[in-house]
């Protein structure tokens, strides 16, 4: 395998999708509502009209006191904030890269087919397995580091409106920073995967994201868990999780490098 | 002078559909190769499988010394190619595409620098800097045609490649494949007969999934096209027609409003003795007399059958 040529496939296809207004309009929307928009404005509510947190006790009651650290002075609003930023939020960090990895990984081999350009790719001496990795890697890269922007962002936000709640520095916490460096990557490789795959055999980018949009629901059923206080996962347990994902990806990729042959492509082709 | 292609007996079936029925052909390096047959008649399937993207029902297939079946990315290393509906990345320019082309090749930045700079000039698109979305047909195409040449492919194949083209598009195509004579083999699939006849060595003529005949262009239109006679006279057309499609060297007597005469004969020799007096005995003023030959489109037609084109 010669990975200059994965690369050249993977580089083309990056410059493509973040030319194309139709993936990067919600690429953009989505995460600045989700990184911006709520904490921002749940920290502003907390801050503002404190007495909101009222309302929140029955959100609260659901975290164990063990979720949230011995913090000097912490009010009831500080101790919704924690719990919000720390807890609620987590869940959509892992939407947004799956959303993402969706999006660009739907439009690898469909969109090609639908502007017609896959089958000159096809005739080139690039390996079944070069296309593979290089549709795969076009996905991949700009999913973990558009996620790692998000929360760069979002550690600047929430510490920023955060820590007058909350009293101190608070955030990133260490199951955030296993989180985003093992369980992203490995959550986002597994759900690329699988979407290029569909995308092979889609006719159209849109079939492709619509297939494809389904291994999102696994992951809300997470998010939900998560922010309903029923799951709480420390950074031991979301790394467990991240090795369990690595090790699906590295049998999936495999069997994806043997199983992949252009041939098939090559019959769903006008 | 060596085969660049080599096709024995290639067979293709799709389910219960035979779309190549033991295909033999034989293209020899350095040619301009003409594929001809109509929409249908299995020459895309062809080129898929000599690229490696198809495999083969039956038969064997060599490519430039490879056998397809086992050497599939080998034989696209030394290959160019150009689908018969070429996509382009749009929001690119022209050096650019060349340039990702290259890199699927693995050709080196400096090689690949130059050789682009070649390929523009040989397309005409030296200092187009527009992107290809705002291309005419007739400049994609022959983008297309540089492309397929990044690898300094020993074979180029190209599926269909002036089909889509108004006459000037075609015209600039066909001397950009002109231009390549004696540098690369050419194997270009095509339906239009008139662009074989113009620039190919060497045609066959594929119908139906089976290749009814192969040959160089001169001598298929020697071997099927050479009985004919041509005669223009003044007057009397009409009666002179009769009195020869009555002869037993006459197959088939043709008349144009114009007053000449085509008769498609079986011995040239008896023919050209016995018009001219047909011709004085009836006094008619003889403008024209010459032997006629068939044109690829006549050979066409009388092989492949009426009605398909």
């Amino acid at each position: 395998m010669r990975w200059s040529r994965a690369w050249t496939v993977a580089t083309k296809d990056m410059r493509e999708t973040f030319s194309t207004a139709q993936l990067v309009v919600p690429l953009i929307i989505v995460p600045l509502v989700v990184v911006v928009g709520y904490p921002s404005l749940f920290l502003l509510a907390l801050r503002l009209t404190p007495g909101s947190v009222e309302g929140l006790q029955g959100f609260l009651s659901g975290f164990p006191d063990s979720a949230i650290p011995a913090i000097p002075h912490l009010t009831s609003a500080g101790r919704a904030a924690y719990v919000a930023i720390v807890y609620l939020f987590a869940g959509f960090f892992l939407l947004v890269p799956v959303m993402v990895s969706t999006v660009v990984a739907a439009n690898s081999f469909a969109g090609e087919k639908e502007r017609r350009t896959l089958e000159g790719l096809l005739y080139t001496p690039v390996s079944d397995s070069e296309l593979v990795v290089g549709k795969i890697s076009a996905a991949f890269v700009p999913t973990i580091v558009f996620t790692w922007g998000c929360f760069a962002v979002y550690t600047a936000i929430v510490d920023l409106l955060g820590i007058p709640v909350v009293g101190q520095l608070f955030f990133p916490t260490a199951s955030w920073w296993v989180l985003m460096l093992l369980l992203v990557p490995a959550v986002s490789l597994l759900v690329i995967s699988i979407v290029v795959l569909i995308s092979a055999k889609a006719r159209g980018f849109q079939e492709a994201n619509a297939i494809g949009g389904s291994v999102i629901l696994p992951v809300i059923g997470l998010v939900a868990a998560q922010a309903s206080g029923l799951m709480v996962l420390s950074s031991g347990l979301i790394a467990a999780t991240a090795l369990l994902f690595a090790l699906v990806d590295a049998a999936l990729l495999y069997l994806i490098v043997r199983v992949f042959k252009r041939s098939r492509i090559v019959s769903y082709l006008p | 002078m060596s085969a660049a292609v080599e096709i024995r007996r290639l067979t293709k079936t799709y389910g219960h559909k035979r779309a190549l029925d033991r295909v033999d052909l034989q293209v020899e390096e350095g040619s301009i190769f003409g594929f001809l047959g109509p929409n249908g008649a299995g020459k895309t399937t062809t080129l898929r499988i000599l690229t490696g993207l198809a495999r083969p029902t039956k038969g064997t297939v060599r490519v430039l010394g490879h056998d397809v079946a086992t050497a599939d990315n080998a034989v696209r290393a030394d290959i160019g190619f150009l689908p018969d509906v070429p996509g382009f990345y749009e929001w690119m320019t022209a050096e650019e595409f060349l340039h990702f082309a290259g890199g699927l090749f693995g050709i080196g930045r400096k090689v690949l620098d130059e050789r682009t700079g070649v390929l523009l000039e040989l397309a005409g698109l030296t200092g187009v800097t527009t992107r290809i979305g705002g291309y005419s047909r007739g400049m994609k195409q022959r983008l297309g045609v540089a492309q397929a040449l990044i690898n300094a492919p020993r074979l180029l194949m190209l599926d269909e490649p002036t089909s889509a083209l108004d006459p000037m598009g075609r015209k600039e195509v066909l001397d950009m494949l002109q231009s390549l004579r004696g540098r690369t083999t050419v194997f270009f699939s095509t339906h239009i007969l008139a662009d074989v006849e113009r620039i190919c060595d060497t045609v066959a003529i594929l119908d139906r999934g089976r290749v009814v005949v192969q040959a160089p262009i001169d001598e298929l239109k020697a071997r099927y096209g050479a009985e004919k006679v041509v005669i223009e006279v003044g007057e009397g057309a009409d009666e002179l027609a009769e009195a020869i499609g009555r002869m037993e060297w006459a197959t088939k007597v043709e008349r144009d409003t114009n007053g000449t005469i085509s008769v498609t004969v079986s011995d040239a020799g008896v023919a050209s003795r016995e018009v001219p007096a047909m011709v004085a005995a009836r006094k008619l003023p003889l403008l024209r007399m010459e032997a006629g030959e068939m044109g690829l489109e006549e050979v066409f037609v009388q092989l492949v059958g009426g009605g398909q084109q």
